[in-house]
């Protein structure tokens, strides 16, 4: 987290670690869309439906269930670099693999914002590659 | 190839799939093992890549189904995706029958050289097929 990413001068994805999104790069088409942007609508979309399954899942004191919303949304974290975030749901799976929600309501606020920050830079690193393109 | 895909992360999916697709193969993506083992049943598969943990059939039930199909049918490939932290899965998954794994998240390499071996090893199955059927005569 927090490393310069090459091409983006001025840190809009300071919040991602590059080797991911590079890696990602490296799947664009010539002639495509942007796959970085495509990239961020998914990673929102499908992180938005995750974190609603691990909210009911504590709600319901699913421990099971909140394993698995937690280890989705850790897959998706890991793709686009997102350590922080990453973490948090490492956290998560933790308490709902020992089959329990204890602890976990403390986390949400910040997987919250943890994910709020990752959406923000793969908007940014997609405004910067509208720019650039 | 002809590459299936079961991973029921939308977002890993469709990398796996761009990535897959950017070798040169065919491939086609579900988002859970059932919806798998019906596609390799009803098109069959080169190489199956799966994920651990998914809904309704896991990955592990999908390589055991895959390994129960007659022997006479062709070989599959079978790649399981792990995490770092599920390492300790690997031997287990591959005395179930997986071949290989691939540590998630995915890099593009580590993709490229499992495939190449898959495609050695179905060559390989493919020479000792033809062999077996008098198509090759051993010399």
């Amino acid at each position: 987290m927090g490393q310069r990413i090459p091409g983006d001068p001025v840190g809009a994805g300071a919040d991602l670690d590059h080797a991911a999104l590079d890696e990602i790069r490296r799947l664009q088409v010539a002639g495509q869309p942007d796959i970085v942007a495509a990239v961020a609508a998914l990673f929102a979309d499908d992180g938005v439906r995750q974190i609603q399954q691990l909210s009911a899942a504590i709600v319901a004191h699913d421990g099971p269930a909140l394993r698995v919303a937690a280890h989705t949304l850790k897959g998706s974290a890991a793709a686009v670099g997102a350590r922080e975030l990453q973490a948090v749901c490492q956290r998560l799976e933790q308490i709902g693999l020992a089959d329990t929600v204890d602890g976990a309501d403390e986390l949400v606020t910040t997987l919250d914002a943890a994910f709020a920050r990752t959406c923000a830079a793969l908007e940014r690193l997609t405004a910067l590659g509208a720019e650039a393109g | 190839m002809k590459v299936l895909i079961a991973e029921d992360n939308a977002l890993e999916r469709q990398l796996l799939q761009w990535a897959v697709e950017s070798l040169g193969h065919e491939c086609t993506a579900t988002a859970d093992g059932r919806e798998a083992w019906r596609l390799y049943q009803e098109h069959g598969a080169d190489v199956v890549i799966s994920d651990w943990l998914m809904p309704s059939m896991d990955g592990q039930e999908l390589c055991t189904a895959i390994r129960g199909r007659a022997m006479s049918s062709r070989y599959t490939y079978f790649l399981f995706l792990t995490g770092l932290a599920d390492k300790l899965k690997v031997i287990e998954a591959m005395r179930g029958g997986a071949d290989d794994y691939l540590v998630k998240p995915l890099n593009v390499d580590d993709l490229s050289a499992r495939l190449l071996v898959a495609a050695r090893v179905k060559w390989l199955e493919e020479r000792r097929y033809q062999q077996h059927a008098g198509g090759l005569r051993p010399r």
